[in-house]
């Protein structure tokens, strides 16, 4: 099932004033593309903020302009985990990315040429405090929950500690309160490699998202999906020799591999990329930040994540039972890896939509 | 967990009646979290459930109730010293594989504990197994020697040995009947439930 909302129409919003972000300023302010989907009601209390991961953008559910089903259309609809028959749900595309928010492919204002490398660093912050802009233009005092996995989970953190009153509910999946030696190691491999490109190189964008595939997936899964399938058997000859072609097996997941980094660099914006990455790099909370939160919380992970590990969720979760938080944490067993967060297992789904119902004091 | 534990309908009131007002709690192996439920509902409590089965934290995430998936087996230190007024376990400590750790670590965690569980030294049990010469069972008890999720049972008796071991302040202590009547005399013999209420001394 897929697509049930039918075609999105993205909507923009524009903030005028100058917007400052952690490395610099937006002298003329931002643009942000955001979809929706379901109804906002009389009361205006059943808004829910969906907050997208590195590559994600606003079209996370229904069909955009050719078709193609949003990041998240397993998961945001009606009668789904994040039901769009109950909630209202708003899906903004963040600063900084290349799907029609301000970003390094925007021009600047003091050349009229795009940003590039130019573009200001950016916090996590950053994004909460535009994404802010938004709910007061959209007239939400309050949302009913910040929704996020990944980065998106990590910025839905960042949401409840900086603005305690934005939310009741806050559902953060497959996340962290920091990254890894690992997770940056990662990071500098992707960076040096889309760096390459803008030395005048190429491929290098494909590469550092075909590195990002293989870690976002379990080794279970990639096997399990791909195995040593081949795309070309080329057939020994009669006298039992062997052509160079059949020496160079080109396996199904190389193929794949290529057409994801091919198809990402076509529509994904270098500097976007490097922006993000640092980042990420960059994003760290602290257990006590946490005293802040006044929202109630589910934490998920998947058993087989290893980009961000249930250890690192439950690191999350303890130290909120630490600060006396109304938590929930959840170890789904799924074999997809981080992309787990992506598809509706059952376990998955049915717990995240079991928190966002659930009767809560205050409500 | 504790529905694996097929036996006598526990009596919440008792253990309600044990819990202070506003008291922060941890409901060990807490199923689908009617307990805390009730206790949030009568006595105000703040409370977490830990269960290692999805199927129940939903359970109670669909109530409100905030509970985190956890394997009780692996110890519970990830919880800081007396960082609970309260730690509950309800028919579930015979069903760890190493009870003892989980009873001192429910002690480390919690200011008290509360602890209910099936009293193997019922006369039921004793006679099942003098006459029939095997494992007992019985409605309460429907499983085999070798499918039973239950698979450290003790007596009354043993665990009054167990406290005095392990350091144990047992603060109060009530003896139910299969019927749920309290047992005023040969508890040990006549108990299918007991619900202690402890302290690390």
């Amino acid at each position: 099932m897929s697509g049930e909302l039918g075609r999105i129409t993205p909507s923009v919003f524009r903030h005028a004033g100058a917007f400052e972000l952690h490395g610099g300023l937006l002298p003329d302010g931002f643009e942000m593309v955001y979809e929706t989907y379901g109804a906002l009601s009389p009361q205006g209390d059943n808004a829910l903020l969906i907050c997208h991961a590195l590559s994600g953008s606003h079209h996370a559910a229904g069909l955009d302009d050719e078709g193609k089903p949003g990041w998240w259309d397993a998961l945001i609809g009606p009668g789904k985990a994040i039901d769009t028959d109950r909630f209202f749900v708003v899906s903004p595309n963040n600063l900084g990315s290349c799907f029609g928010s301000t970003g390094p492919g925007s021009a600047n204002p003091a050349t009229g040429a795009p940003w590039g490398a130019d573009f200001p660093e950016l916090s996590v912050r950053d994004w909460v405090r535009s994404q802010a802009l938004l709910s007061e233009h959209l007239g939400i005092e309050r949302w009913a929950g910040i929704v996020g996995g990944s980065l998106g989970g990590m910025q839905v953190m960042q949401w409840l500690i900086d603005h305690p009153q934005a939310a009741r509910m806050g559902v953060v999946i497959a996340a962290t309160l920091r990254l890894s030696a690992q997770n940056i190691a990662f990071n500098k491999i992707a960076a040096d490699a889309i760096r390459r490109d803008l030395e005048g190189g190429e491929g290098g964008l494909a590469l550092a998202r075909m590195l990002g595939h293989v870690s976002y997936m379990s080794a279970d899964y990639l096997h399990q999906r791909f195995g040593r399938e081949q795309l070309r058997h080329v057939d020994a000859g009669a006298d039992g020799s062997r052509t160079a072609e059949a020496l160079t097996p080109e396996f199904q997941v190389n193929s794949y591999l290529d057409h994801q980094g091919q198809s990402f660099s076509k529509r994904f914006n270098p500097h976007t990329y490097l922006l993000l990455l640092n980042m990420l790099n960059r994003f760290e909370l602290s257990p006590d930040q946490f005293d802040r939160i006044q929202a109630d919380l589910l934490v998920v992970s998947f058993s087989t994540d290893w980009r961000f590990s249930p250890e690192r969720s439950r690191e999350i979760a303890r130290a909120l039972v630490a600060a006396d938080k109304p938590v929930s944490y959840v170890e789904i067993e799924c074999e997809k890896g981080h992309d787990s967060f992506l598809f509706a297992e059952p376990d998955y789904a049915g717990c995240v939509r079991a928190f966002l119902q659930a009767p809560r004091a205050g409500t | 967990m504790s529905d694996f534990y097929a036996g006598e309908k526990i009596n919440r009131r008792l253990i309600v009646d044990w819990v202070p007002e506003g008291a922060r709690v941890l409901d060990v192996g807490c199923g689908s979290g009617e307990l805390l439920a009730e206790l949030a509902a009568e006595k105000n409590t703040r409370g977490w459930g830990v269960d290692n089965s999805v199927g129940a934290l939903r359970e109670c995430i669909v109530k409100g109730i905030p509970a985190l998936y956890h394997d009780v087996d692996t110890g519970l230190g990830q919880f800081h010293d007396r960082q609970f007024d309260m730690v509950i376990t309800v028919v579930s400590l015979q069903q760890f594989h190493r009870p003892l750790r989980v009873l001192t670590e429910m002690l480390r965690i919690g200011k008290e504990c509360i602890l209910v569980f099936p009293n193997f030294g019922h006369w039921c049990n004793r006679l099942y197994l003098m006459r029939q010469g095997r494992m007992p069972v019985s409605s309460e008890l429907p499983y085999q020697w070798h499918d039973t999720p239950n698979i450290h049972f003790f007596t009354v008796g043993d665990f009054y040995d167990t406290c005095a071991e392990l350091n144990i302040d047992v603060l109060a202590a009530e003896l139910v009947t299969a019927g749920g009547a309290p047992c005023r005399f040969l508890g040990g013999w006549r108990s299918a439930l007991a619900y202690f209420k402890l302290r690390r001394r």
